[in-house]
C-alpha cells in the first residue's frame, strides 16, 4: 500500500512533517502521510509549488533543463520535491523541519518514490 | 545626554524590545548579526543595576559582573581560552591596561565565528574591590577596537560570503537595481532576463503571501548542473553552485535566516 510506504518513511525521520505523493499532470495530491492536519488547499499549494519548481522537460520554469530534485528553504521549513525517474509526472512532496537529516532522508525517499511510482 | 536621560532611553528601549528566547535565554546575536562582541557590549551598556550577565556562545559560558553600564570584570568562564586564568576573578579598571587588554583578547577569541549568543541576567557575584567602578562601554570599545555603530552586512551578503567557495557564478540585485555579477554569468543572465520575474510572480501567486526569505535549489537546471535562487527582502540572487555543497548551503541558509 502506498500509504504504508509513506507512513514508514515519515515515521523514520523525526524532521519530516508531511509526505504527499502527487501527479503533476493533473496537479493532484494522491496520497499523504502527515503529522499535521493540513487543509486540502494547503496540499494543493504544495503540489503547485512542486510543479513550478520541477518544471517539465519541455518547459523548465527556472533554468534551461528540468530538475528531478528541488528544495525550497524558508525561515523555518524545508520543502523537498522529488520527481520519479521512470514516470516524470509522479512526484513526492516533502515538508520538513530545518533540522531534518537531508542526506539520510534523500537516500530513503528516492527509492521510496521509485517503488511507489513503479507500483511495487 | 545626561545620565538620567541615558538611563530613561535605555529603559524605554528595553521595554520596547521584542526578544527571541531559546531555553529561557535571550538570543542577542545570531549568525553574526550583530557581531557577538558588539552584542555583549550593548548588553553591558543596557545594564544599570548591579548584575551578573551570563553569556553562552558555543560551548563557552561567560559570567560578567556589570553595574552602572560598566563592566566590572569576568567572574567566571568555562572552556580553555589561553590567558583566562589571569583575567577571571580580576576587577577591571582603567588603571590596569594589561588586564583590560587581556580581557579584550579573551572576549575576541570567544566571539570568533557566527555562533548564536544568548544572555541571562542573574544576581550579582562580587568581584574585585568595592571601590572599583568598572570600565564604560565606550572605553572598552576603544581598547578592544570594536565599532559599535558598524552597520552589519545584510543576511544575503552573509549567506553569499559564507558560501563563496560553493558558488561558481552569481548575479545579484537589490530592489530592481542593475545586477552585479561574479564568475561566468552568461546563462544566469539569460535566465534572469527571460524567466526570473515570471517565476517569482508565479511562486508568490501560489503561496498567496510573501513567505519571507526563500531559497530555491534545483539540482540540474543548468544543463545538468545545479541552480539556486535566493530572495531575502529586496535582495535577489541567482547562482550556480557545486552539487556536493548543497547540504552546507542549506545549513548556512537556516543558520542565517532561520528562527532560533
Amino acid at each position: 500500500m502506498v500509504v504504508d510506504e509513506l507512513d514508514a518513511l515519515q515515521g523514520k525521520f523525526a524532521g519530516c512533517e508531511t509526505l504527499a505523493f502527487a501527479d503533476l499532470s493533473t496537479q493532484m495530491i494522491l496520497v499523504t502521510s502527515t503529522d499535521t492536519s493540513y487543509r486540502r488547499e494547503t496540499l494543493d499549494i504544495l503540489c503547485a509549488e512542486a510543479a513550478l519548481a520541477l518544471g517539465t522537460a519541455e518547459r523548465p520554469q527556472l533554468g534551461v533543463s528540468e530538475s528531478n530534485t528541488a528544495f525550497v528553504a524558508t525561515k523555518n521549513q524545508l520543502r523537498i520535491f522529488l520527481r520519479a525517474i521512470e514516470e516524470p509526472t509522479d512526484v513526492l512532496c516533502c515538508v520538513c523541519k530545518p533540522d531534518v537529516d537531508v542526506a539520510a532522508f534523500l537516500s530513503d525517499a528516492r527509492p521510496c518514490l521509485e517503488k511507489i511510482s513503479n507500483g511495487a | 545626554m545626561s545620565n538620567t536621560s541615558a538611563i530613561a532611553s535605555k529603559l524605554a528601549g528595553l521595554s520596547a524590545e521584542g526578544g527571541v528566547f531559546t531555553d529561557g535565554q535571550r538570543v542577542i546575536s545570531q549568525a553574526g548579526a550583530p557581531p557577538a562582541l558588539v552584542a555583549i557590549l550593548r548588553e553591558i551598556d543596557d545594564t544599570v543595576l548591579e548584575r551578573t550577565l551570563v553569556f553562552n556562545i558555543g560551548k563557552t559560558a561567560l559570567s560578567l559582573v556589570v553595574a552602572g553600564r560598566r563592566l566590572r570584570g569576568l567572574a567566571a568562564m568555562t572552556g580553555d581560552i589561553p590567558g583566562m586564568d589571569d583575567v577571571v576573578g580580576q576587577g577591571l579598571s582603567h588603571e590596569d591596561p594589561e588586564i583590560l587588554r587581556a580581557a579584550g583578547a579573551i572576549m575576541t577569541q570567544i566571539c570568533k565565528g557566527d555562533q548564536t549568543l544568548t544572555v541571562r541576567s542573574t544576581p550579582v557575584r562580587p568581584i574585585g574591590t568595592s571601590s572599583e567602578v568598572g570600565v564604560s562601554v565606550s572605553v572598552l570599545a576603544t581598547h578592544w577596537q570594536v565599532d559599535l555603530d558598524a552597520k552589519p552586512p545584510s543576511p544575503m551578503s552573509r549567506f553569499l560570503a559564507a558560501n563563496a567557495a560553493a558558488i561558481a557564478a552569481s548575479t545579484c540585485a537589490v530592489d530592481g537595481n542593475p545586477p552585479e555579477t561574479r564568475g561566468d554569468t552568461t546563462t544566469l543572465e539569460a535566465i534572469w532576463d527571460a524567466q526570473l520575474a515570471a517565476f517569482r510572480r508565479r511562486h508568490k501567486a501560489i503561496l498567496g503571501r510573501q513567505e519571507g526569505p526563500t531559497l530555491v535549489c534545483l539540482d540540474a537546471a543548468l544543463d545538468g548542473r545545479p541552480l539556486a535562487l535566493a530572495v531575502v527582502g529586496p535582495e535577489v540572487c541567482l547562482f550556480s553552485y557545486t552539487r556536493a555543497m548543497l547540504l552546507p548551503l542549506l545549513a548556512s541558509w537556516f543558520a542565517i535566516n532561520g528562527q532560533p
